[in-house]
């Protein structure tokens, strides 16, 4: 498999095809990462295939100090930041009600391996508590806990993608984690009664 | 105690990740993007080509080159343009009555002469004297001729004596 170097470096001298390898491996993860940002899959796709197709328009501009994914990453945030400033929506909150798609209200992947239905519900509740969580912090904090931890991104790259030191991603990480354990100490720590009793 | 809890958190983030896109939609995801790319943008090694400086810096030089050619070009025709205009001027205020182009170019000629005489740029009185009485002798005054030393005299006294009868009139 050709790096990402060798297929940029084809794709500069006319190669335009080639770049679609490019696109087949970093799709899931930037789709993924607009996801987290917006909470839905059609305008997930819509804002990294944008950032697939402003890469592409810019890719002469491409400083090659940093990765691709991260240069990419970078245009994908950026993409999800004008979705909001300019249409003025705010980003999807997750609600528990009964009559939504929970498969669209949560953003993280939920499965119960026992297949109890009631284990099911309790990490469904969690996962939204965790996510209205997440959604409650600082501008920021929530971009580096989401870079990091949701989309696994590491503090260079985070770092990269934010604009900032590593050592700023640090303090934010460690901030927003001290604010997720203060909002979910009383839901993780009746998740972990629960699993002592099973 | 917090650190328990912050382990916990991240224990159920790994266990539980971001989900992943529905297979269904995968398919289409890179095919749609390369459309879009071929589409919507040359291949960069070309988009030099759409540079906006570099663009107007050559439609700058270009237009530049153009107007300098053009007015060199056009600056003859309007001179012609102008002298046509001023003709044209001169018939309707009906100046140009009976008047020929011969004797027109005569009247130009003479007008000529008149300015040159005004304009003083002998270097000396002689040389003045004679320009002069080559001058009288074009407009029709054949007496002004400088045929011999004798009547230079005689036309440099009738000069002074004009003078003279100038400044008494005045």
């Amino acid at each position: 498999m050709a790096s990402d170097a060798e297929v940029i470096a084809a794709v500069l001298q006319g190669d335009a095809d080639r770049y679609a390898e490019l696109v087949t491996r970093y799709q899931p993860a930037a789709w993924r990462l607009a996801y987290s940002f917006v909470g839905n899959w059609d305008d997930a796709k819509e804002l990294s295939q944008n950032g697939f197709v402003k890469a592409y328009r810019h890719l002469r501009r491409f400083r090659r100090q940093a990765r691709f994914s991260t240069w990419l990453y970078r245009i994908v945030v950026n993409e999800c930041k004008d979705f909001f400033k300019h249409k003025a929506r705010r980003p999807r909150m997750v609600s528990l009600g009964h009559d939504e798609d929970p498969d669209e209200a949560i953003v993280f992947e939920v499965a119960d391996p026992t297949g109890d239905p009631s284990d099911l519900l309790a990490a469904r509740e969690l996962a939204g508590r965790v996510q209205e969580a997440i959604g409650g912090l600082a501008g920021r904090q929530r971009m580096a806990f989401r870079l990091h931890h949701l989309n696994g991104l590491s503090l260079e790259e985070t770092a990269d993608v934010m604009k900032c030191r590593v050592g700023t991603v640090k303090a934010h990480l460690f901030r927003s984690c001290e604010r997720l354990r203060v909002a979910l100490s009383p839901y993780l720590r009746e998740q972990e009664r629960m699993e002592v009793r099973e | 105690m917090s650190n328990d809890v912050t382990a916990r958190l991240m224990a159920w983030l790994h266990r539980h990740p971001l989900k992943r896109p529905p297979q269904a939609m995968q398919t289409a995801y890179t095919d749609e993007v390369m459309a879009r790319v071929r589409a919507s943008a040359p291949a960069p090694a070309f988009q030099w080509v759409l540079r906006p400086r570099m663009v107007f810096g050559f439609g700058t030089a270009i237009a530049f080159g153009m107007a300098v050619v053009v007015l060199t070009h056009r600056a003859p025709d309007q001179v012609a343009s102008h002298a046509e205009h001023a003709s044209q001027v001169l018939a309707e205020l009906g100046e140009l009555n009976g008047v020929s182009g011969n004797e027109l170019e005569d009247e130009a000629a003479a007008l000529d002469h008149m300015m040159l005489a005004e304009a003083d740029t002998s270097a000396d009185d002689e040389a003045w004297v004679q320009e002069t009485a080559e001058l009288l002798n074009e407009v029709g005054d054949s007496s002004a001729q400088p045929s011999d030393e004798g009547s230079l005299e005689e036309l440099l006294k009738e000069l002074e004596s004009l003078d003279e009868s100038d400044i008494a009139s005045s």
